[in-house]
């Protein structure tokens, strides 16, 4: 074995504690704490920083291979910027093996709050990898992946794994997971109520949650729920049903970064700054800014044939156009830029 | 054990447990009912290195290959020396045309990723309606681009962009609206 001629940072010092902040914020703010989901291709910094301006109290990054990421310097420019106001951010991570995991961590974690182990990635590419939701299933390996961190991290890192649940209402085999997980010192433990196999469409299973959270009261390892959460009132009865410290939404804020301000519609303001974070970090695919503005005018139910002007447009100086002419929309120099609420059509 | 695992170092195989097994059998064979679904346990060849073996679609077995503690000691050199760890872009990265500059003068052209930066820049100019800067830009990136190899086929749609924003530059200019 070679010694080693590098040196790393270590983990982020002066962190904003994401740990601190999910076991808090119902003491602090009389609420759960907050959280952004990761989401394939989405949750990058422009989207990260727009769900920031809305009481938003930690963001997840879009899952990163750390095969990839270790490997391939492309890889690591096309899957991850960042810059000072990005936190509290947590890197989510794919990975099927120790090794990988902390090379992974070693290069990654100078530059955010936390790790999130992904285990609930239900993509049949990953499962055959034996990468996301195939963790749940692995629990020798999770376990492994999570003790070999914290032994060689301890609290200078935080630690999370995102799961699904094994079994409906009542999942012995994810409580029994979920105990080995604290045993080894996971920090917190964010739990989908959805099986593997279960569609975004079927309701989430808070039962099961709450069985987890129930389960896990002789730990000191908080829990933050995922899955059906759209408005204020849904956080706050995930919350209470649940008692998870934290709830967490991924398609919610997808299609409105302003749900936990109490926004249950998208507020127009919100696509005016997810557009000025767009121009102002740039490296955001087109493809990607459309989608997101096509998720945002959805729900706040912007007419069909508008909609479909939109994804006509083939690149942002088409689009920059076509939003200016059928909507006002301001920028940062402007009065009220970011403030409205309503749709400001242009009037013919 | 199959005869392709053998000689591999420090093997390693995760094993399912007896008390979950029909359940595991179920998930990891596929038959939980959904076509496609089979779930892979990855086997550890080398824990050095990590690599392992996963399956395939097909159902055969397929080696992800490991990083030898030299190859990964390059990829943590290059991040922090080369790379300078992850790209950063604070508000107002883009504002400076000196930056644009050098960038047209430094950055090699025939790869996309430096073709979509400046793009960037340009961007920023035509949000904030400063099209006569935008206009100059594109001018001088076209220039650029009539010095460099490149496609026709690849790089159609990033021509024909440069030709729409440089027409409404002209048309904005022209009107007055800046």
């Amino acid at each position: 074995m070679l010694a080693r001629v590098i040196e790393v940072l270590p983990p982020k010092p002066n962190r904003n504690d994401p740990l601190q902040i999910i076991k808090s914020r119902k003491h602090t703010h009389g609420r759960p704490a907050t959280i952004a989901g990761p989401m394939v291709r989405y949750s990058k910094l422009p989207f990260r920083q727009t769900c920031r301006d809305y009481n938003i109290d930690i963001v997840y990054t879009p899952m990163m291979l750390a095969r990839e990421f270790v490997r391939n310097a492309q890889a690591r420019r096309s899957d991850f910027s960042t810059n000072e106001t990005d936190a509290p951010t947590i890197i989510q991570v794919g990975v099927n093996n120790v090794t990988d995991l902390l090379r992974f961590i070693e290069m990654a974690a100078p530059y955010v709050d936390g790790v999130g182990i992904n285990c609930g990635c239900p993509i049949k590419e990953q499962l055959r990898e034996g990468i996301g939701c195939a963790l749940i299933y692995n629990e020798e390996l999770l376990v492994e992946m999570v003790k070999a961190v914290k032994e060689k991290y301890g609290d200078t890192l935080r630690l999370e794994t995102k799961i699904r649940i094994h079994e409906k209402r009542t999942p012995e085999r994810t409580l029994r997971m979920c105990k080995q997980l604290c045993e080894v010192g996971v920090d917190w433990i964010t739990v989908h109520g959805r099986l593997r196999t279960t569609r975004s469409s079927e309701p989430v299973d808070l039962d099961a949650i709450k069985y987890i959270v129930d389960g896990l009261k002789e730990y000191d390892v908080p829990i933050v729920a995922n899955g059906d959460c759209f408005t204020v009132k849904d956080m706050e009865h995930i919350a209470e049903y649940t008692g998870a410290d934290g709830v967490m939404s991924a398609r919610g804020v997808l299609s409105n970064p302003a749900l936990f301000a109490g926004f249950d519609i998208c507020p127009w303001g919100c696509v005016e700054k997810f557009v000025h974070y767009c121009i102002e970090f740039g490296g955001l695919p087109f493809q990607l800014v459309q989608h997101h503005i096509f998720c945002m005018f959805e729900n706040m139910k912007v007419n069909k044939n508008h909609m479909k002007t939109l994804m006509m447009t083939k690149n942002m100086f088409e689009l920059l156009d076509w939003l200016d002419s059928v909507f006002d929309m301001r920028r940062p120099d402007d009065k009220e830029f970011g403030e409205r609420v309503e749709i400001p059509y242009v009037e013919v | 054990m199959s005869q392709e695992l053998a000689g591999f170092k420090d093997l390693k195989i995760s094993e399912v447990s007896t008390q979950n097994k029909s359940s595991d059998e179920v998930v990891l064979k596929g038959k939980s009912g959904i076509p496609n679904q089979s779930m892979t346990k990855p086997i550890t060849v080398d824990s050095n290195t990590g690599e392992v073996i996963v399956k395939k679609f097909t159902g055969k077995q397929r080696i992800r290959k490991g990083q030898s503690l030299e190859q990964y000691e390059e990829q943590l050199q290059h991040f922090y020396d080369v790379e300078k760890g992850p790209t950063v872009t604070p508000i107002g990265w883009l504002a400076s045309n000196e930056k644009f500059q050098s960038s047209l003068d430094t950055l090699d052209l025939e790869v996309k990723h430096n073709r979509l930066l400046l793009m960037g820049f340009i961007h920023r100019w035509y949000y904030n309606r400063d099209y006569s800067l935008c206009l100059k830009a594109c001018n001088e990136i076209q220039q650029k681009y009539k010095t460099i190899k490149y496609s026709e086929k690849k790089m159609k749609r990033e021509i024909d962009e440069l030709k729409y924003v440089m027409e409404k530059c002209s048309t904005f200019i022209k009107n007055g609206s800046n």
